[in-house]
């Protein structure tokens, strides 16, 4: 009963988080609900064995940046992702929010961008970011600076400050 | 840009706790039944072969040689199959991504391999199994229509391993291959 009030606490609190990294990822409600709730399916299967040898964060974000990375087994085709970076920008229409333009366009990146940009905007640090992807932080630093340059020139073609 | 600001007005759909019990109910149940259902199915199918020979109950070691041969390749199919499914059961979920995908691509190369394997003895245990299973009725048959009939099972055998068997392997082999290659491409950006 204790672990399942435990395990009701950990989906309050991270659901919104999570959902945002796998919608990040994916860019598609449905999808990244499914992600999501899978996630927490392997985060109840596995909370017996969590050893807070790191902090529940960082666990929980891996377990749903490895579910995330495991999508591509069901994608048939390539992902919109996988699209090379330097089409020419489609138009876009005037009622499309910059929420939707961020989301789109982080969907364009390549997958483990997209994995770092979602975490560092849920505001994750850039160390906790190298132990869930197992990249060195200087790694970490060096693509977000890149991913960031990438999204503003993005806005800015677009004729937003 | 302040894309924080951007990235959380995103609106997210409320936790919903009804559809994660739910998923939690199936997700078990899901990836058993199919290993069952595989189980059980060329389990009954090993059964019943092993109940015709008894009732037909042969005269000649050949056909209960065949019979064997043919059981024993419906084991081989088990074995490898039931070998595959605990290779994923065993993939940390909660190690770092890089990590992950290392042992994804582990898994995939081995299942790729072993269905490969698996394919090719298949074939020559049934294929075996069939031939020598016949020989006792083909000789009552006659010398005559005793060729005829293994005239037209080594054609249909022959079909089978020059023609179906590549298909069914570079049919897997494609599918596995694509997906590896997919792997690989997402491992080089760690």
């Amino acid at each position: 009963m204790a672990e399942i009030k435990e395990f009701e606490s950990i989906y309050l609190k991270w659901w919104e988080k999570v959902y945002r990294l796998c919608m990040g990822y994916i860019n598609d409600d449905a999808q990244a609900r499914d992600l999501a709730q899978d996630t927490f399916v392997l985060v109840w299967e596995n909370l017996a064995s969590f050893r807070e040898e790191s902090n529940i964060g960082t666990w929980i974000f891996r377990i749903a940046s490895n579910r995330c990375l495991r999508q591509l087994e069901y994608d048939k085709k390539r992902v919109k992702g996988a699209l090379p970076l330097d089409l020419p920008n489609e138009p876009v229409s005037e009622r499309t929010s910059e929420v939707e333009l961020l989301y789109r366009w982080i969907a364009e990146l390549p997958e483990t961008d997209r994995l770092i940009i979602s975490l560092e905007l849920e505001e994750v640090k850039q160390s906790e970011i190298s132990k869930i992807l197992g990249l060195s932080e200087g790694n970490v630093r060096v693509r977000l600076h890149r991913i960031k340059d990438r999204l503003t020139q993005k806005f800015k073609n677009h004729g937003f400050q | 840009m302040d894309f924080n600001k951007i990235w959380k007005s995103q609106s997210v759909p409320g936790a919903d706790f009804q559809a994660l019990y739910d998923k939690i109910r199936g997700y078990k149940s899901r990836r058993l039944r199919k290993l069952w259902f595989t189980n059980i199915a060329l389990t009954l199918t090993s059964i019943f072969i092993a109940l015709v020979g008894y009732w037909s109950n042969p005269a000649l070691l050949t056909t209960w040689l065949g019979i064997v041969l043919a059981i024993a390749a419906m084991l081989t199919f088990l074995f490898v199959y039931n070998r595959v499914f605990p290779l994923y059961r065993s993939l940390d979920q909660h190690t770092d991504s890089r990590m992950f995908m290392e042992n994804l691509l582990a898994v995939k190369r081995k299942e790729a391999f072993l269905q490969k394997q698996m394919m090719t003895v298949y074939f020559l245990l049934l294929s075996g199994g069939i031939a020598l299973y016949m020989y006792e009725y083909a000789v009552r048959l006659g010398w005559i229509w005793g060729a005829v009939a293994y005239g037209v099972v080594l054609l249909w055998m022959g079909f089978n391993w020059w023609v179906l068997r590549p298909r069914q392997i570079r049919k897997e082999e494609e599918k596995v291959n694509s997906l590896i290659t997919r792997l690989e491409e997402v491992q080089q950006q760690f």
